[in-house]
């Protein structure tokens, strides 16, 4: 297991480089620069900046002492916010976008499976019509829509919880809620299908068949085999999370680095897109591995050797 | 007194086409210490009885009437009340030793689970009990094994699992339900005779529930025969195999395959030969890394002569079936392989081509091996698109009309899905498809292993009546020995990816000259002189 | 024995028939359907029936509510009267509503000039003014028609047709959805059958590839993409299809595998097929629901990923709109107009919802657990 680990770490470096350079080079190649917004600058000023950000370099040069730098663990000047780091610009954003979707995860995995349980056990029965009909909702309604309508209805219509801005614990409420929406619903769809299919399968009319309780048979057997799929999907639903939370803190103002992302983006802040693609790159690898480890503990005929 | 009394249980399911009736108005008993077997073809609702019995029907079950287990009434009865029952009192082996265990807990989890439910015992006790069973049931190495997870273990080993744990509360009645059918015919051998052996022991009731008479004949004391979801005879074992009163008990009876296959004349020519064939499989994904290979054919040779049919017998995992894709050179191999004379490894694709239209092959699963989404009548005449192109549509309409005769089914069929057939006739249309080429070897590939043996006779006859009109040439592979004698005029037993003994029928049926050979014949044929003899000596050959 | 009977007619219903009799059995598909048909009606022929353009801007109905009567009602007819004469120095007297013409009775000091009528005919309200000077030209009454306008949605923040801005943003919707759907489709197709087929080392090396662009936060490399690389409509759908077709590739290339393996394919390599007759007879007739069902399933992921786009601003640009961007606008103004939120988010809701509905009841229809 522990080979296993660090071969999966020292394999993910590739992955990262290949992220980086993609990103690096797409950004160069396109028209545009961080300097050439607005009236045209001073020629001289202009060969200045240039100087000083090392854009004057060939451009195979940039990139290889960026790499170098990287490896250093230095992201960087931004260019848009003068004066800052990128690794501060990315250091007080990470925690509110790991804190939102950190919670939005733990929401949707306590709360989808048990809704899903629900369902499966009383299979046709009006809970479980109303478990797979708020599910689809889910499903169905993107973040981008249910995150407004929320803000809307709970935060101006009915003015129970602040409808935007960070700081208080009252003011996560919503994000979370609206962020883990999609996952709940279909992580309750998930373990519905599985845990029917648990409930008809050979193993657990065994435990039936030999008198177990039957608190035994549903949580002991059913639940466990329905959460397999459930952790399989935890992987690919970590990037849609970062997908969905570059909406929630748009739509919420909240300060978290998907919010840095598109703004560099669309201000060509080179080094702060760079710096946001390789937290997010490095993040995304690291919880798929961790997700891959929770699966061959939760399942013995998967085993990394 | 009865330990079982069912009586009048009707079962229905609830489905989307409609209710239907599984089980109408069947009654049996089953006596202390006794040995009962219900027998009957798939659908014949032999399970279904003893599943509402126990309570564990599908959620679109009902189940009516009554069933008692002593004095107690338990059919429908809260499950509360049966898990007092189950398990302690009835306990339940199942057909699929790959699934009945759950794959995610080790062997001592589940082993356990009933003693600690039902005798209350401590986790150090109903471990050492576990270790007890685990040694009982001759499993070797029985405080490894508790630890090992299902999936570590051989399927034999996994039943031998299910026996010990059907056992651990001592109980009044056992409820086998096709326990062996997932096994290979020498290891199911064994698992019978443990069964037999462990009842003589503890005096428990067993009822079996079987498709297979060689079975019941050796093991059971009283019989019910089910058809259609009702009893239509009951009696002991031996008045319903020397006089069975009902029609459908004698078409049972009489279904195992007779007959002999007389070896063609001396002078036949050799057709189809193959010197020192070897099959290799990369194991392992292949990506940058030298996969390692296993070999699944390892140096067989094989002399077909025309009009003979080679029936070559195995048990999973012999490599009888990437034999005969090699002879086709369906599948690469090593060695040599001619035919009529012509070294078939070096012929370029198009002369291939050519020769497959003398080459044909029929598969196992009938349900597999048409294409669903074309009708019959393009699926028999695929091969004249190939081999005769200028055949224009209504000539191929007459072939295909030709064929499906030829195979006992009829013309007007051929407008119609593979789906709208039942499996006999699916193995029929893909019969008719390799004959409509009027091929000259024909490899058979299990053809009637998956068909109820009522069915599979019929097939048979089909072959046997095909070859002698078209002097076909077969090579007919099937784990089943008593198929195997009936079509066959030389066998090649192999095992391993070789062969292990090679002779003319009659030769290796009277008189094997190995003991892997002797131990299948037995398993297949005389398995009631395995169960009496004496039990204990049956070799635990798994290791 | 009933292994020889002939059963039923002669001819034989094939998988699709099947199929399409069960997806007519199941009603939430057909209505599925129905509101699809609907909907790309609308959007394709709709635009040109409508009064207002897209485009239009009414700056004097910025914002109004949607109402089925038609704007301006009785109430606003006034006060914009009097407003369209604010500079015109006269005196207003008075102003008489009467059904969808109004009356302005005015004074001045100096000679009334008729050609004041300019002054209510430059507003979007009024038309065809006309002015009676009275005979010692000191007085003189407007008549004007109203305008009607019907604005059943209500407007947007610039005085633009809601239910117009929607129809166009379903059209761009729908098209994106079909156009990067075909586009990721062939990538998929392809790439997922060649791997599939062909299989040996070429295929673990063409998966291990499509590994690789899995582990990517693709969605980033879109907007990188959009952003860079300036915002039309061509390269939207083509970096939507370029993302979206690793799903589709590997579900190809499971299928074609398994296809390889199944024993009807074997059947006919055995009687001698060439791999174009094997890929043409039976892999690609044999793939064709699950891309069918996949494709169903595609389209409201691409929709989805446009209009996520578009909200964040860097889809489709103005004055073109998508449903994306109309969302992102009521967000914006849902304090003031939560209509403007309302309706494109219920345009969106229920065009995917649809189009879920029908590709579950595909999938159900289709489905080759049932054969």
């Amino acid at each position: 297991m522990l080979v296993y680990t660090i071969r999966r770490v020292v394999g993910a470096i590739p992955t990262i480089l290949i992220v980086v350079t993609l990103a690096f080079f797409m950004m160069r190649i396109a028209p545009g620069g961080p300097f050439d917004r607005g009236r045209p600058m001073d020629p001289t000023v202009l060969a200045n900046l240039d100087a000083t950000f090392g854009f004057d370099e060939p451009l195979w040069r940039q990139y290889l002492i960026y790499l170098v730098n990287l490896a250093q663990g230095d992201m960087g000047p931004s260019f848009i916010y003068r004066d800052q780091r990128v690794a501060e610009i990315i250091g007080s954003g990470l925690p509110v976008s790991m804190l939102l979707g950190g919670l939005a995860l733990t929401l949707a995995v306590l709360l989808g499976p048990t809704l899903g349980s629900l369902a499966a056990l009383r299979q046709n029965s009006i809970s479980d019509y109303a478990v797979s009909s708020v599910a689809t909702f889910g499903i169905t309604i993107p973040n981008f829509v249910a995150a407004p309508i929320l803000s809307l209805v709970f935060g101006v219509m009915l003015g129970w919880l602040p409808a935007q801005g960070w700081g208080d614990w009252r003011q996560l409420i919503l994000p979370i809620v609206a962020l883990s929406l999609p996952f709940v619903a279909i992580i309750a769809r998930l373990t519905r299908g599985a845990m029917i299919e648990a409930l008809r399968s050979d193993h657990v009319r065994t435990a039936r068949a030999y008198g177990l309780p039957a608190h035994t048979v549903v949580l002991k057997h059913a639940l466990r085999a329905a959460f397999l799929p459930v952790a399989g999907y935890l992987g690919p639903a970590a990037a849609s999370l970062l997908t969905g939370s570059i909406v929630i803190e748009q739509v919420f103002n909240l300060p978290g680095i998907g919010r840095h992302f598109v703004q560099g983006a669309i201000n060509r802040d080179y080094t702060l897109v760079m710096g946001t693609v390789v937290v997010i790159a490095v993040f995304v690898v690291l919880f798929n591995l961790m997700v891959d480890l929770l699966y061959s503990v939760l399942d013995p005929r998967v085993r990394y050797d | 007194m009865a330990v079982l009394k069912v009586e009048n249980v009707t079962v229905t399911f609830d489905t989307p086409d409609g209710v239907i009736d599984a089980v109408s108005g069947v009654s049996m008993t089953v006596e202390r210490g006794e040995t009962v077997a219900i027998v009957g073809e798939s659908g014949s609702g032999k399970s279904q009885v003893m599943m509402a019995a126990m309570g564990l029907l599908a959620i679109n079950g009902r189940a009516e009437g009554s069933v008692r287990f002593g004095e107690d009434e338990i059919l429908n009865a809260p499950a509360r009340r049966m898990n007092l029952i189950r398990g302690s009192r009835i306990a339940m082996i199942f057909q699929e030793p790959m699934t009945s265990l759950d794959p995610l807990y080790t062997i001592e989890s589940q082993l356990t689970a009933p003693l600690r439910a039902h005798a209350g015992l401590s986790r150090a006790k109903a471990r050492a009990r576990a270790l007890e069973l685990l040694d009982l049931v001759r499993i070797p190495e029985p405080a490894r094994r508790l630890k090992a997870y299902p999936h570590e273990l051989s399927g034999g080993q996994r039943q031998r699992v299910m026996i010990a744990m059907a056992l651990s509360n001592s109980p009044d009645l056992i409820i086998a339900d096709e326990p062996t059918t997932a096994l290979d015919v020498t290891i199911q051998a064994e698992i019978l005779a443990l069964l037999a052996e462990l009842q003589a022991r503890l005096e428990t009731a067993i009822l079996f529930i079987t498709h297979d008479l060689g079975l019941v004949k050796a093991f059971a004391d009283r019989v019910y025969v089910m058809r259609a979801g009702r009893v239509v005879e009951e009696g002991p074992t031996t008045r319903v195999f020397e006089a069975p009163r009902s029609e459908y008990t004698r078409m049972l009876l009489d279904a195992e395959p007779d007959g002999a296959k007389h070896p063609p004349s001396d002078d036949a020519p050799l057709l189809l030969e193959a010197k020192g064939v070897r099959v290799t499989f990369p194991v392992g994904d292949g990506f940058l890394r030298r996969p390692r290979r296993f070999t699944a054919v390892d140096g067989v040779d094989v002399a077909l002569r025309r009009g003979q049919t080679i029936g070559v017998v195995g048990e999973s995992g012999s490599g009888k079936s990437t034999l005969g894709r090699a002879l086709l050179r369906l599948q690469p191999s090593e060695g040599r392989i001619t035919y009529a004379g012509r070294d078939l490894s070096d012929r370029t694709p198009a002369e291939m081509t050519q020769l497959r239209r003398e080459l044909q092959l029929v598969f196992q699963d009938p349900y597999g091996s048409l294409s669903p989404r074309m009708t019959v009548g393009e699926i028999v005449t695929e091969g004249l698109l190939i081999h005769e192109p200028q055949t224009g549509r209504r000539a191929r309409a007459v072939r295909a009309a030709e064929a499906l005769e030829a195979v006992g089914l009829s013309a007007v069929m051929r407008n119609r899905f593979p789906h709208e057939f039942s499996g006999g006739q699916r193995q029929r249309i893909a019969i008719a498809r390799a004959m409509v080429l009027s091929p000259s070897v024909v490899v058979l590939d299990e053809p009637t292993s998956a068909l109820d043996r009522s069915v599979q006779k019929q097939v048979i006859r089909l072959l046997r009546d095909l070859q002698t009109r078209l002097a076909l040439s077969y090579v007919f592979i099937s784990h089943d020995l008593a198929v195997i004698r009936a079509v066959a005029d030389h066998v090649l037993v192999m095992k391993d990816g070789r062969v292990v003994e090679e002779g003319a029928t009659s030769a290796v049926f009277n008189a094997p000259q190995t003991a892997y050979t002797r131990d299948l014949m037995r398993a297949a044929f005389d398995l009631s002189s395995l169960l009496k003899s004496d039990e204990t000596a049956a070799p635990v050959r798994e290791a | 024995m009933t292994d020889t009977v002939v059963a039923g007619t002669a001819d034989g219903r094939s998988l699709w028939a099947t199929a399409i009799l069960r997806l007519r059995r199941n009603r939430a598909a057909v209505a599925s359907l129905v509101v699809i048909v609907v909907l790309a009606l609308a959007a394709m022929a709709g635009p040109p029936l409508l009064p207002h353009g897209y485009s239009d801007v009414y700056r004097e109905f910025v914002r109004v509510s949607p109402s089925l009567r038609p704007y301006p009602m009785a109430d606003q007819i006034e006060p914009a009267a009097a407003a369209t004469l604010r500079r015109a120095h006269v005196e207003v007297t008075d102003i008489v509503v009467s059904g969808r013409e109004v009356s302005i009775k005015v004074n001045s000091d100096r000679e009334i000039d008729p050609r004041l009528a300019r002054y209510v005919d430059r507003s979007d309200i009024f038309s065809g003014a006309r002015v009676e000077v009275s005979d010692d030209g000191r007085s003189a009454v407007i008549t004007a028609d109203v305008v009607s306008l019907y604005f059943v949605m209500g407007t947007d923040a610039n005085g633009r047709d809601l239910l117009a801005r929607i129809l166009v943003s379903l059209r761009i919707s729908m098209l994106i959805g079909v156009l990067a759907t075909v586009v990721a489709l062939t990538i998929g197709v392809i790439y997922g059958a060649t791997a599939g087929f062909i299989g040996g080392r070429l295929d673990a090396v063409m998966m291990r590839f499509v590994d690789v662009l899995y582990a990517l936060p693709y969605i980033f490399f879109v907007i990188l993409l959009v952003v860079f690389f300036g915002q039309n409509l061509v390269l939207m759908f083509l970096a939507v299809g370029a993302v979206e077709w690793l799903d589709m590739a590997r579900i190809v290339r499971g299928q074609t595998l398994s296809l390889r393996r199944r024993e009807f394919v074997q059947a006919a390599e055995a009687l001698g097929a060439s791999s174009l007759a094997l890929i043409r007879r039976h892999i690609i007739p044999n793939t064709l629901g699950t891309v069918v069902i996949y494709m169903t399933l595609l389209v409201p992921k691409v929709i989805l990923l446009e209009s996520f786009l578009s909200f964040l601003g860097l889809g489709v640009q103005e004055p073109l709109s998508s449903l994306g961007v109309l969302i992102a606008d009521g967000a914006n103004n849902m304090r003031s107009a939560g209509y403007m939120l309302f309706w494109p988010a219920a345009a969106m809701v229920v065009l995917l919802f649809a189009l879920n509905f029908l590709g579950d009841g595909l999938r159900d229809a289709l489905d080759p657990k049932d054969r």
